[in-house]
C-alpha cells in the first residue's frame, strides 16, 4: 500500500467508513504499525476539531446525579425504597386533611426543626421540605421535575405504620402547608412520601395513585 | 477556567478512581458533549442518554486514556461523537424505512471558554475544508457528524457507490495536504 492509501484508510477509519472486515483488518493494524497508530491519531486530532463548530448546549442538571447513580448505585447505609410503603399508604385510613396555605414570598430562614428531601427513585423529581413544629408550618421547595398535568401531588406523614394527609403540594415550585394541630408534634423519626392523585387530592383519604417519591425526616 | 491540563489533571485521577474528578470533569466539558450528542442525534432525549453513557464510558475508560496518544479534548470528543454515532446507527438498522432526513441543528459560535478549550493545535479543519469542492467537505462532514456510510453518500450525491469512495478518499488526502501545511 503507498503511502497515501495509508493515510485515506486511517481517515475512514476515524469516519467509521470502513466494512466490517476492513476495519477488523484496520484494527489488527493499530496494534502493530506505529506509523498506521500515527495516521489515525493525527486524523482523530485533525476531525475532532470540527466539533469546535458545535455549540455548546447545558444538559439538564437531573443528569450529573443520573450519571453518578449509574456508576456508583445508593450506598447501603441509606434507607432503601420502602416496597411496603404502596400497601401502608392503602391499608391505613388517613385522617384530618391539612389545610394548604400558598406563600409566594416564602422560605425565609427560621425557626425549623426537621428537614426531608423527598425524591423519586430516579432522581426525576425532588422536593426539600423543612418543618417549623411551633409554627406548625411546612415549608416546600421543588428542585427537579413537576406535578403532572392534571393531576394533584398528595403528601403523606408515614409514622411507624400510620400514614396521615398532609395535603395536596402547591403546584409552583415553593410553597407551604399548615399542618393541622394533631399532627404537629408527629414529625419525629417519620417519612413524608408523595403520591400521584386527581385534582384536589385522594378522595378517600389513603393514596391512590402510585407513590412516586420518598424521604426520611430527619431532625436539624 | 479550565486548562486543558486541568482535563489531563482530571481524567489522571479518575484513572485512579477519584469520583470528585468525574464531577469536575463533568462540570468543566458536559455542554460541550452534549452539544456533540445534540448535533449527532438531533433528539434531546436519546442526547440525554447517549451523555450519560459518555460519562461512564470515560470513567471506565480513564486509564487508556494516556496510552492512545490524544489531546484531552480530542479523546472526550471523539468517545463522545463515537458513542452518539453508534446509537445512531442502531435508529437507523432498526428502522425499516428510509433514512429520516434530520434537521441541522443551527451552529454558534463557540463561547471563549470552549474556545480555549478547543486545542490550538488541533485548529486549520475548517479553512482547509473550505479548499475542497463543497460537495466533499459536505461530505466529510456528514461523515465525522451525521455518522453518514458511503452508501448514504452514494444515495445522497448520486455518485455510484464504488465511485463515492475514491471521491470522497481524493478529498480527504487533498485535506491532509492542506493541514499539513
Amino acid at each position: 500500500m503507498s503511502a497515501e492509501d495509508d493515510a485515506a484508510l486511517a481517515a475512514e477509519y476515524v469516519l467509521g467508513l470502513l466494512d466490517a472486515p476492513e476495519l477488523a483488518a484496520a484494527e489488527a493494524r493499530l496494534g502493530r504499525d506505529p506509523a498506521f497508530r500515527d495516521l489515525v491519531r493525527d486524523w482523530s486530532e485533525g476531525l475532532a476539531a470540527l466539533a469546535d463548530e458545535i455549540p455548546a448546549v447545558a444538559p439538564p442538571a437531573r443528569l450529573r446525579a443520573a450519571v453518578e447513580r449509574r456508576l456508583w448505585p445508593e450506598p447501603a447505609r441509606r434507607r432503601p425504597w420502602p416496597r411496603s410503603l404502596s400497601w401502608l399508604l392503602g391499608g391505613v385510613v388517613a385522617a384530618g386533611l391539612a389545610v394548604l396555605a400558598l406563600d409566594p414570598g416564602l422560605l425565609r430562614p427560621g425557626p425549623f426543626d426537621y428537614d426531608a428531601r423527598i425524591v423519586a427513585q430516579d432522581g426525576s423529581l425532588v422536593v426539600e421540605a423543612r418543618y417549623d413544629e411551633d409554627a406548625r408550618r411546612l415549608e416546600l421547595r421543588r428542585t427537579a421535575g413537576a406535578v403532572p398535568e392534571g393531576r394533584d401531588l398528595e403528601l403523606w406523614l408515614i409514622q411507624g405504620e400510620v400514614v396521615t394527609s398532609l395535603g395536596v403540594i402547591p403546584r409552583a415550585e415553593t410553597g407551604a402547608i399548615e399542618v393541622v394541630p394533631a399532627l404537629a408534634g408527629g414529625f419525629e423519626d417519620s417519612t413524608l412520601a408523595l403520591s400521584v392523585e386527581p385534582v384536589g387530592g385522594s378522595p378517600t383519604g389513603v393514596a391512590t395513585g402510585p407513590v412516586v417519591a420518598v424521604g426520611s425526616v430527619v431532625e436539624r | 477556567m479550565t486548562r486543558l491540563t486541568d482535563i489531563e489533571d482530571m481524567i489522571a485521577r479518575m484513572a485512579l478512581g477519584d469520583r470528585r474528578a468525574l464531577s469536575a470533569l463533568y462540570d468543566a466539558t458536559s455542554a460541550k458533549l452534549f452539544g456533540v450528542a445534540l448535533r449527532v442525534l438531533n433528539d434531546r432525549s436519546e442526547a440525554e442518554d447517549a451523555l450519560q453513557e459518555i460519562y461512564v464510558k470515560l470513567w471506565r475508560n480513564a486509564d487508556r486514556y494516556r496510552v492512545n496518544g490524544l489531546s484531552p479534548m480530542t479523546w472526550l470528543i471523539t468517545v463522545a461523537r463515537n458513542h452518539a454515532i453508534d446509537r445512531l446507527r442502531a435508529r437507523r438498522a432498526s428502522r425499516a424505512a428510509p433514512i429520516h432526513e434530520a434537521a441541522e441543528v443551527a451552529d454558534g459560535a463557540p463561547n471563549p471558554e470552549e474556545a480555549m478549550l478547543a486545542a490550538a493545535e488541533r485548529g486549520r479543519i475548517g479553512a482547509c475544508l473550505g479548499t475542497l469542492p463543497p460537495d466533499r467537505a459536505d461530505a466529510i462532514r456528514r461523515a465525522y457528524l451525521g455518522g453518514e456510510a458511503y452508501a448514504d453518500l452514494s444515495r445522497r450525491y448520486g455518485v455510484p457507490l464504488n465511485t463515492v469512495r475514491t471521491w470522497l478518499r481524493r478529498g480527504l488526502l487533498k485535506l491532509r495536504e492542506c493541514m499539513a501545511s
